[in-house]
């Protein structure tokens, strides 16, 4: 969509992930947070009671999610979508290379599409969610993970602090990830059926503040926002933000906690074999009867 | 590696039927030409053709060929 705000810089993360994943050869590194999902992915799968021919991994990176799904009985072919081609070497399934903003499918053409800590880095997610029901059959099931608000908090708040205190001014350099309780109503509105979104905080801790901004960068995570402060950053700088770091949220031996907040989605495409509240005065009992004291209780 | 790529012993560039059922352009979400010679996907509507590249399809408008009037002609 031409009028969402460019939030984040899409044609500079893809040529980042092209890059890291060919100077890694192909695996996106080890990456514990997608794994986690992948394992939640397949669990929250096998209690579903229906089979998924032809499936999505959207936003598959090195293809984790899906080769972790394709071992469920209940998926069909799985299909890998990544914007970066060179993560996807060493995935083995089919794979296309598309933008998680503008898909290639047909309509009704997928039974379910999962998607493993991708979408919180689209400009527009709920032209994303829009496009994903679309391309999902009737009852047809959108399951995505993505990382939420909390995520980071204590090096969103170490930059903050370091950079007024050096620079004399902030600017962005931890992005805004999206509220669990805004995403439950944006699938809503996205046309999906029984929408539920639920959170999970994982804190890990690392042996500094710097080894914990090493990992985001060799994840191909790090700053991607279109705003984000074009000059390098100085040494000066590194280290005050290391050291608030260490001084506001270090452990007692010297280690650090950082969190990381997982909202897991989930949406059906509308289908008459699903629970529906009930019509307005189709009631058969009244609320009046239902609400009168019962004497004889008290 | 789908059962029809082994069939033909293309492994290298050949794209999924599969694939071809389900994909529409990304831009206008209409219905793709498959260009077995040239090993693209013409979208008329955009006016763009998709390259195809080891079997992987680019759908993506950076990666596309923008149509001449020769293809127009030729389609």
């Amino acid at each position: 969509m031409p009028g969402a705000p460019q939030i984040f810089d899409r044609n500079f993360m893809r040529m980042r992930r092209d890059r890291i994943a060919k100077a890694t050869g192909g695996a996106n590194l080890p990456d514990f947070l997608l794994e986690r999902v992948a394992a939640d992915f397949a669990e929250r799968l096998s209690l579903v009671r229906r089979d998924f021919p032809v499936a999505v991994s959207l936003g598959a990176y090195n293809g984790l999610v899906a080769e972790r799904l394709r071992t469920l009985p209940a998926i069909g072919t799985i299909i890998d979508v990544e914007s970066s081609l060179a993560s996807l070497v060493r995935a083995r399934g089919l794979k296309v290379v598309a933008d998680e903003e503008a898909l290639p499918f047909a309509a009704e053409s997928l039974d379910l599409v999962v998607s493993g800590l991708a979408l919180h880095l689209v400009n527009d997610l709920p032209g994303a969610l829009i496009q994903i029901n679309r391309a999902l059959k009737p009852d047809g099931l959108f399951l995505g993970a993505l990382l939420g608000g909390e995520t980071l908090r204590e090096l969103r708040e170490a930059w903050i602090l370091a950079e007024d205190e050096v620079l004399g001014g902030a600017s962005p350099r931890v992005a805004p990830f999206a509220d669990v309780r805004e995403l439950g109503g944006l699938l809503q509105r996205a046309g999906f059926a029984l929408p539920v979104a639920d959170s999970d905080l994982v804190e890990v801790t690392y042996a500094s503040p710097l080894a914990l901004m090493q990992e985001i960068k060799a994840m191909a995570a790090s700053n991607a926002l279109t705003e984000r402060r074009r000059t390098p950053v100085t040494r000066t700088l590194l280290l005050r933000a290391a050291q608030i770091y260490q001084e506001r949220f270090g452990l007692p031996g010297g280690r650090v906690p950082a969190t990381f907040e997982i909202v897991t989605l989930t949406g059906w495409v509308p289908h008459e074999s699903q629970q529906k509240p009930l019509r307005p005065g189709s009631a058969e009992v009244s609320l009046k009867d239902v609400l009168k004291p019962r004497s004889k209780d008290l | 590696m789908s059962e029809s790529e082994k069939a033909s012993g293309d492994t290298g560039n050949a794209v999924d039927p599969k694939l071809l059922e389900l994909l529409v352009c990304p831009l206008t979400k209409t219905r793709l030409v498959y260009d077995a010679k040239a090993r693209e996907l013409i979208s008329k509507a955009a006016g763009l053709a998709f390259p195809i590249r080891n079997g992987v399809p680019l759908m993506i408008e950076e990666a596309a060929r923008k149509l001449t009037d020769d293809d127009f002609r030729r389609a």
